[in-house]
């Protein structure tokens, strides 16, 4: 599956799920668990995930902690009151839309003209 | 999963730096992301050599570029006060410098509007930080800073304006400053949590795109002076400004280096520490003697040039340069310490001799571009050049 497309609109609500979830995560931790969740059929790249958690933070939705763990700089992110706050309506948005997109992309009922008398 | 060795780190470290990965923060964290996806391959039974393969497919160079382009993008999207009164700060400086060149009335006033641009900016980016960032340590840090600096700068503004207690205040704002970066330094090492640390990794592309500008306006401004053969008071104060700056950052940027690092020596600290002491000593050239000028001038070069190339240069060809430029910076040193001292003939101060001077030292700031430690130190190296030159003589 090509997912790159459909991913980079939905990559801010997925990663402030996750953290919504998880206390704090840091980025090798949150594309393994996308992975784990979409059962690989989603791989989060390196370029699609650093410039949006960059983003996400510098706008005040995130705030960062950093370990050095085996010799080298750990950088956690988690969760504000106010990305807490957005996760809830982002997610809720993306739900609705994922339903609306079910049913464009559900197959037309095949309506028999028989029923017309023609 | 086994966790690489050191040697293992700093070769990923140094390809996503020779890719162009240069912002330190995102340099941290793609390093560990790398690493944890190399473990994740060794675990399953793959060599290192054969899991970085794998790596650098996934992870091409040009995708590094983009990685740190689109980054920097999105972080520079924030249209914040203190970028607006940077932006007016740059104006002034290049306003005032071309009205002083043209000899326009109004450039004292520009340079002084300019310097309080700048504080103005430090003012509200340390705000910004310290609202932003309430979970972090060591706000008072920031606030020591930020008071030395805001004493240099109002130091010139009253030596400018002609105000009596300039030298005082800028004493008082060197020891400060000597006093807080030397407390910073022993507080920060090894820690990842300080607001100081954070805010300057932050804005360590902003620092560095000011010292540069700076000192590319100084170096025009002061080309008439050096060549006609007369002293120029505000290319003298620009100049002072960018060695305090340049020096400032070089001494902050060894925390982000020994961050990751284990317990730096007791010489290597002591080398830090006396090298911040005389970054400062073109601003106390109203207090201290020419002679101890010139003796502490000639341990410094070697002192700050060998910390430079411990930090910051991992290749032999390169090492060997910055080895070299070292050296050759500290016997010109010592040559115009011994003209000064009056224990030679002023023969070093011809225009020959300084012409050749100033154009390898250009050449060595140009070949060392990208290293942002030898760079910086070069940049410190070429504006004490200009500060020291016996302008009395002229080049011609």
């Amino acid at each position: 599956m090509s997912s790159s497309e459909f991913i980079k609109g939905t990559l801010k609500t997925i990663i402030l799920k996750l953290l919504a979830e998880n206390k704090q995560m840091y980025g090798y931790e949150i594309s393994q668990k996308v992975e784990e969740l979409s059962a690989s059929e989603i791989k989060l790249t390196y370029g699609a995930l650093y410039p949006v958690l960059y983003k996400l933070e510098n706008e005040g939705l995130l705030v960062a902690e950093t370990e050095v763990v085996d010799g080298r700089a750990r950088k956690y992110y988690s969760l504000t009151p106010q990305g807490v706050e957005l996760a809830k309506v982002k997610v809720s948005e993306l739900q609705k839309f994922t339903e609306t997109l079910k049913n464009i992309l559900l197959p037309a009922p095949n309506i028999s003209l028989e029923i017309w008398g023609a | 999963m086994g966790s690489l060795s050191k040697e293992q780190l700093q070769a990923i470290r140094d390809y996503l730096a020779r890719q162009g990965m240069t912002y330190k923060p995102l340099q941290d964290e793609v390093l560990d992301h790398v690493s944890c996806d190399i473990e994740k391959l060794i675990a399953s039974g793959q060599s290192f050599d054969a899991a970085w393969l794998a790596i650098t497919k996934e992870l091409p160079p040009k995708q590094i570029q983009t990685i740190q382009l689109e980054t920097m993008e999105t972080m520079n999207k924030r249209e914040s006060l203190s970028k607006w009164l940077a932006y007016l700060s740059f104006f002034l400086l290049f306003a005032g410098s071309v009205f002083k060149l043209m000899k326009f009335p109004g450039a004292g006033q520009m340079l002084i509007g300019s310097f309080i641009a700048i504080a103005l900016a430090l003012i509200s980016g340390s705000t910004f930080g310290m609202i932003a960032n309430k979970e972090k340590r060591g706000g008072w840090l920031l606030v020591a800073i930020l008071l030395g600096v805001l004493l240099f700068l109002a130091s010139f503004t009253f030596q400018i304006l002609h105000l009596p207690g300039a030298i005082e205040l800028r004493t008082m704002a060197v020891l400060a400053l000597c006093l807080s970066y030397s407390i910073s330094f022993f507080y920060l090492r090894g820690n990842e949590n300080y607001l100081l640390t954070w805010l300057h990794e932050r804005y360590t592309p902003a620092i560095e795109r000011f010292i540069f500008i700076l000192f590319a306006a100084v170096f025009v401004l002061r080309m008439p002076s050096l060549t006609l053969g007369y002293e120029d008071f505000v290319s003298r104060i620009l100049l002072v400004i960018t060695i305090a700056s340049a020096g400032l950052h070089f001494h902050a940027i060894s925390w982000q280096y020994l961050k990751a690092e284990e317990k730096p020596g007791v010489i290597f600290s002591l080398g830090l520490s006396f090298s911040l002491v005389v970054f400062m000593l073109p601003a106390l050239v109203d207090f201290l003697d020419i002679n101890a000028r010139g003796v502490l001038t000639v341990l410094f070069w070697p002192v700050a040039g060998f910390i430079a190339t411990y930090m910051g240069v991992k290749d032999g060809k390169q090492k060997a340069i910055s080895l070299a430029a070292t050296a050759f910076f500290t016997a010109v040193s010592s040559v115009w310490a011994l003209v000064a001292a009056g224990f030679l003939v002023t023969a070093a101060n011809g225009w020959v001799f300084n012409g050749f001077v100033l154009a390898a030292l250009l050449s060595l700031l140009v070949f060392f571009r990208q290293n942002r430690f030898f760079r910086m130190y070069m940049l410190i190296v070429v504006s004490h050049y200009l500060f020291v030159y016996p302008w009395k003589l002229g080049l011609w």
